[in-house]
């Protein structure tokens, strides 16, 4: 195709491509620059903007203060993290020019919140230019490398993976740190499951924490991306004020939400049951983390006897159960779970009778059958499929021994 | 003798049969040609080969192991079960043995071969023992849940996966699976002749984008290729991904003789080119297979078609429980049972539409028996690649119906066995392809000032970057060009589709599959029988809005085909060139298509059941053509040859009288000129002729009666006999371009147009992409124009109907009497003969 043919591609393509949004123009006259409308600087570079606010600990959100005093021991629990003071934990959201999680969704805007000795503050990063990204993020790896645990809405499967990506894709060398790591969206929907409409940070701000934001100053969240984009091609500011409020109110309100499953979950244990508890499998997940079998036990056997399906419940029990010593409670769960399919039941199963019961007959069958499942997944880890034929070859061979012996 | 000789002898001295076999091609025993192990082969990999009988390579083998042990990319082109996974298994699996790090990436066509192959990698991989951490396969697909998704990104060290999901799935995210990348030494594309057309044009890109970003985590993976026996097989590859791979296509493995039959039916009137039924000669076949102890495997085209022979075969062998069907639309359990049969031996006949596509193993047949050419060299080949197990002989019988496409195989069986067809044609260059292609790759890495892409130079890329940026999903930063949207481009179009615009196929709610915009209307139009894997629907409601057309299942006796209008404007003049009496021409055109109706034809006996009218807006597009135009002397010297005849035709009686009353009631005056004098004589001219209609009494009504003077009469009757030569022509010229472009038939549309603005006033054919944008099929029949007309004019002159059949110029219904002995003329003439 030489330029002749393309010499007007859109009309070529005419009346075969989507509809598409269109851009306005570059450069407005009489747009606002960044340093009007919000109170920050540049960064050394030039291509990173970075604002900071401070919170007095005895303001209100809601109906709850900021400053809260159980919030170190809620994520050394949760997140599996040792010992913590509050200084230790950052509190962090981004927003993104997309909700995929793909390598042309970019972060434009990282919010860290902390508390200080006197105050709350949020740090915000913003990317002014996408040619900037490595400055941006490695300002940002450089202040969240002081802290041991963070806190998320969602970040476990959203914001780190996509900061994650980012790093990767500007060859960083340093790495986002390992933090300790608690994702609010996971115990929320634990605590509140089936009970409020949505599971976003808005809907858990008015049906939980009891609080509205004001429109005036803030951005649907779908509206972030198109936003930024314009800023992108205009560089007018005046927009972009909303999406740093909206970002900074996103970090308060993980405060606060955090505060409050502290106070659910670290209170009475017998208040919370009474409470409206509803998933008990997440509740029992909860429990086992915190080293608390009994209580997990009494959880996941509620959950099986509610919900009939509930495998994970099933599969946790049994394994408390074994751990425990009580095998016979164990081994009827394998045996319902075996007619489901599940593999590490048959393997149980296959174990028990091998060095309990030395039935190496009823062992191999496991095996096998374990064997044959496995082969029709789509995904085989050769360790468990060698580790199987490890097995059922053994078993053939204690049998041909007991044969040789009983003849 | 062993039994495949005592039925090929029963079939070829059959005094039924035997006359009717017009072609009996042999691919002799290939004998085995071996190559030791290569010295650097672990003992581990020697041990496996050994346990599973297997002391030496076959040469390709051997060869392909070299190869890509050095680094180079390679093709391996052999035939049917030759052992080619192997060429690729034992290199890929002992380089795993010195980099435990190793990832390769496996695509496949189909889920059957993906599954097929995962299987046969774990079973060297179990038995070889790997040391150290064992290792990983995983098929990565539409089915893979979630969980698995994760882990196989992590630690497969082969990943099976087909290209949708490369697209779609893989590359958009690649830095989720930067571990894959950094480690990636290997690429294996399996059965690389089946990306062809659209697909085909897409996955180049696909390629492309892949390189990409193999090249952004600093490696270079080596091509491996495998693919049925093609000629240009190489340059085709090189289209795909821009560099040069090594062809192996010595086949070293044994193979068994195997003998091919073409069975045309006989004629029941040779003057109108009227054969016996072909699918009731395939039953009749299929009887006389069974007394043999054999195993055959029946294609047809549609599952309507299967059901038929396979009713008729139970009910005339009463064997039912040995003749199965298969087809799509079964419950896994079911199919499974089905294929283990086959396997087994169980079943002796199996009757299947294409659903039975590549890597369902059903074991080797001995017979394959083809009801119809199934519409593409490559699929025939692929339907004929299930015979054969082993060292053992076999059978594919093609029967062949009376359509023009089956017929021109006979003079062509070379096209079946020895010579091999050529590679088909892509276009990754088409701009629409391009376009979204382009976005994918922006998305998954800006572009560089100085980028190019595939065998665009970044100059050429700027116009395809300004419209990304017009439409606001580009975002210019100088040095660097950003993608800045929030969707998700690579969700946004399928492989399968051109991706700019397309209409969804929807029957109860489920999405079947989709349809370019662009045949949208004309494969898909109201009340058209659209078949789909097999499956025939009626098309209930084309919603032009939504964008959807809604299909319902119908048993018919009857297809439709499209009526359409077709206006050209030429946008740019590429070549041009006088040949003889005719000019040829090709460029790019906009082409105005509006369909106005369809007819309704009679399966088998193609007679037209009904027109009906259809009233859809005109669709615009930009594609390419070639066309030729009959010069003006031509056409005067086929008219003078055309020796106007004034053979009085019978026109039923009360003629005479019938004439004057309407020579009365035009005024004894010319309708076209107003001619009134006594010189010329006037004539009474039927509007749509005579011949065309059944009943006497409607070609005679006044309505259709025009007075007319000799002069006016005979050029409207000229005008006429030209059209009717064209139309012929036309057909005959669109049913047997495809073999030369390796593409269906439905790729490329012909129009005839009387006085052509294309070419200043004169009568001319016009073949063009039916794709926006083309994929390059019209240019090749350009360079191919002189051939092509060669071809035409033998057909016409070998086919032993009188005035014209379907097996040449079209069913007479459709063009009228005569238009062979006008077609043969035209030929001729330009040919020279
Ligand atoms: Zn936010
Ligand atoms: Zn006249
Ligand atoms: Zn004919």
């Amino acid at each position: 195709m030489n330029k002749a043919e393309l010499k007007d591609l859109k009309a070529l393509l005419q009346g075969h491509l989507p509809e598409e949004n269109t851009v306005r123009n570059h450069s407005r006259a009489g747009g606002n620059n960044l340093q009007d409308v919000l109170s920050g600087n540049y960064l050394a570079a030039g291509e990173v903007f970075k604002i900071s606010s401070s919170y007095p600990y005895d303001m209100t959100i809601g109906k709850r203060k900021l400053r809260c005093y159980r919030i170190p021991e809620i994520v050394h629990k949760y997140s599996g993290s040792g010992k913590l003071e509050l200084g230790d934990i950052v509190f962090l959201d981004t927003e993104t020019t997309g909700l995929g999680t793909g390598s042309g969704t970019f972060v434009f805007l990282v919010g860290l919140g902390y508390f200080t000795e006197k105050d709350f503050t949020v740090d915000q990063y913003l990317l002014d230019r996408l040619s900037g990204e490595q400055h941006f993020l490695e300002s940002i790896i450089s202040e969240i490398s002081s802290y041991c645990g963070i806190v998320t809405f969602n970040g476990k499967s959203f914001d780190m993976p996509l900061l994650r990506n980012r790093f990767i894709f500007n060859g960083l060398t340093a790495e986002l740190p390992d933090l300790w790591h608690l994702d609010l969206l996971h115990l929320t929907r634990r605590l509140w499951q089936n009970s409020l409409s949505g599971y976003d940070l808005q809907n858990i701000e008015q049906q939980v924490l009891g609080f509205w934001r004001n429109p005036g100053e803030d951005i649907p969240g779908e509206k972030i991306p198109e936003v930024y984009r314009n800023y992108l091609q205009d560089r007018d500011a005046s927009f972009l004020k909303n999406i740093v409020l909206h970002n900074r109110t996103d970090i308060l309100s993980l405060v606060i939400l955090l505060d409050l499953i502290a106070e659910l979950i670290t209170g009475d244990i017998r208040d919370c049951f009474e409470w409206k508890f509803r998933d008990e499998s997440g509740i029992g997940k909860l429990f086992e983390q915190m080293r608390d079998e009994v209580n997990a036990i009494r959880c996941f056997e509620r959950s099986i006897r509610i919900f009939d399906d509930d495998r994970v419940s099933l599969k946790r029990l049994s394994f408390l159960l074994k751990k425990r010593g009580e095998v016979s409670r164990a081994e009827k769960l394998w045996e319902k779970a075996a007619a489901c399919d599940e593999i590490y039941a048959m393997v149980e199963l296959a174990k028990l009778e091998e060095h309990q019961r030395k039935n190496y007959v009823k062992a191999l069958e496991w095996t096998l059958r374990a064997h044959n499942l496995l082969q029709q997944r789509a995904m085989v880890n050769s360790g468990n499929f060698q580790s199987l034929i490890k097995r059922s070859n053994r078993l053939q061979q204690k049998l041909n021994r007991d044969k040789i012996e009983d003849d | 003798m062993d039994i495949m000789d005592d039925l090929l002898k029963s079939i070829l001295e059959d005094p039924y049969w035997g006359p009717n076999i017009i072609f009996h091609g042999l691919e002799p025993v290939r004998n085995s040609q071996w190559l030791p192990f290569p010295d650097d082969l672990a003992g581990s990999l020697r041990n496996y080969l050994r346990s599973a009988g297997i002391n030496n390579l076959y040469t390709h083998q051997r060869q392909a192991y070299d190869m890509i042990r050095s680094g180079r990319n390679i093709i391996v082109s052999s035939g049917v079960a030759s052992g080619k996974s192997l060429c690729y298994q034992l290199p890929v699996l002992q380089t795993l043995q010195e980099d435990a790090d190793l990832r390769a990436m496996l695509i496949f066509p189909t889920k059957a071969l993906a599954q097929d192959q995962r299987g046969a990698l774990e079973a060297i991989i179990s038995h070889a023992a790997y040391s150290g951490s064992p290792a990983v396969i995983g098929i990565y697909d539409g089915d893979t849940s979630l969980p698995q998704r994760k882990d196989i990104r992590d630690r497969a060290n082969f990943v099976i996966t087909n290209p949708d999901m490369l697209h779609m799935g893989i590359l958009p995210h690649h830095t989720g699976w930067h571990r894959f990348f950094r480690n990636l030494r290997f690429v294996v594309i399996d059965e690389v002749h089946v990306y062809r057309g659209i697909f085909g044009s897409h996955f180049a890109n696909v390629l492309q984008r892949l390189k990409r970003l193999t090249l952004f985590y600093g490696v270079k993976p080596v091509f491996i290729f495998t693919s049925a026996t093609l000629t240009n097989v190489s340059v085709f590859v090189h289209r795909l991904i821009h560099e040069d791979a090594f062809l192996i296509s010595d086949d070293g493995s044994p193979g068994g003789e195997r003998h091919f039959l073409i069975y045309n039916p006989p004629y029941i009137n040779r003057e109108l080119g009227l054969r016996k039924n072909y699918m009731t000669e395939t039953v009749k076949l299929a009887k006389h297979l069974l007394k043999f102890d054999l195993q055959t495997l029946i294609f047809a085209h549609t599952r309507r078609m299967v059901e038929l022979i396979l009713t008729y075969l139970q009910a005339e062998t009463g064997e039912s429980h040995v003749i199965k069907s298969y087809r799509g639309g079964y419950l896994p359990s079911s199919r499974r049972k089905l294929e283990k049969d086959m396997k087994s031996g169980i079943t002796r006949i199996t009757v299947a539409t294409n659903a039975l596509e590549l890597g369902i193993d059903i074991g080797g047949l001995d017979v394959v028996l083809i009801n119809g050419y199934p519409g593409s060299i490559a699929s025939l080949r692929q339907q004929a690649g299930r015979g054969g197990r082993g060292v053992r002989k076999s059978l594919t019988i093609l029967v062949l119906s009376p359509a023009l496409i089956d017929q021109y195989l006979i003079r062509h069986p070379e096209f079946i066995t020895d010579k091999d067809p050529e590679a088909a044609l892509i276009n990754p260059e088409n701009p629409f392809i391009l376009l979204f292609q382009l976005k994918c790759a922006l998305f998954e890495k800006p572009f560089l000032n100085n980028e190019g892409f595939g065998c665009l130079s970044p100059e050429e890329l700027v116009p395809f970057l300004d419209l990304l940026q017009k439409y606001g999903v580009l975002h210019d930063e100088g040095e660097k060009k950003y993608w800045i949207s929030d969707a998700y481009p690579a969700g946004q179009f399928s492989l399968r589709t051109l991706g700019a615009d397309y209409f969804l196929l929807q029957h109860e709610g489920k999405t079947l599959g989709l349809v370019d915009a662009s045949s949208a209307f004309w494969m898909t139009h109201p009340q058209a029988i659209y078949i789909h894997e097999g499956d025939t629907y009626l098309v209930k409601d084309l919603h032009l809005q939504e964008h959807i057309a809604e299909l319902s299942r119908i048993r018919t006796d009857y297809y439709t085909q499209a009526i359409s209008q077709t206006d050209f404007e030429l946008l740019l003049q590429k070549h041009s060139e006088e040949v003889q009496e005719v000019k040829k021409f090709f460029g790019q055109l906009k082409v105005t298509h509006r369909v106005t109706g369809f007819k309704k034809i009679k399966w088998f006996s193609n007679e037209i059941l009904g027109y009906c009218e259809l009233d859809l807006p005109p669709q615009e597009m930009i594609t390419y053509g070639y066309w030729f135009a009959l010069g003006k002397k031509l056409v005067d010297a086929l008219c003078v040859e055309n020796n106007w005849n004034n053979r009085s035709n019978d026109y039923g009686p009360g003629w005479s009288g019938l004439t004057s009353q309407i020579q009365e009631r035009d005024g004894r005056q010319c309708r076209i000129c107003g001619y009134k004098g006594k010189e010329r004589v006037l004539d009474v001219h039927h509007r749509k002729p005579f011949r065309t209609f059944a009943d006497p009494q409607k070609a005679n009504h006044p309505d259709n009666l025009i007075t007319l003077c000799r002069t006016c009469h005979r050029r409207i009757e000229k005008n006429f006999y030209i059209q009717s030569g064209l139309s012929g022509l036309a057909f005959l010229l669109g049913n047997i371009s495809p073999f030369y472009l390796m593409c269906d038939r439905k790729d490329i549309h012909v129009v005839v147009q009387e006085n052509s603005k294309l070419a200043e006033g004169l009568p001319v054919i016009v073949i063009y992409d039916s794709i926006p944008g083309g994929m390059g099929l019209a240019e090749k029949l350009y360079s191919q124009h002189s051939l092509l007309l060669q071809e035409a004019l033998a057909v016409v002159r070998d086919c032993a109907c009188t005035t014209g059949c379907p097996s040449c110029v079209g069913p007479e219904a459709e063009m009228g009497q005569g238009s062979k002995r006008i077609v043969k003329k035209i030929l001729e003439t330009i040919n020279h003969e």
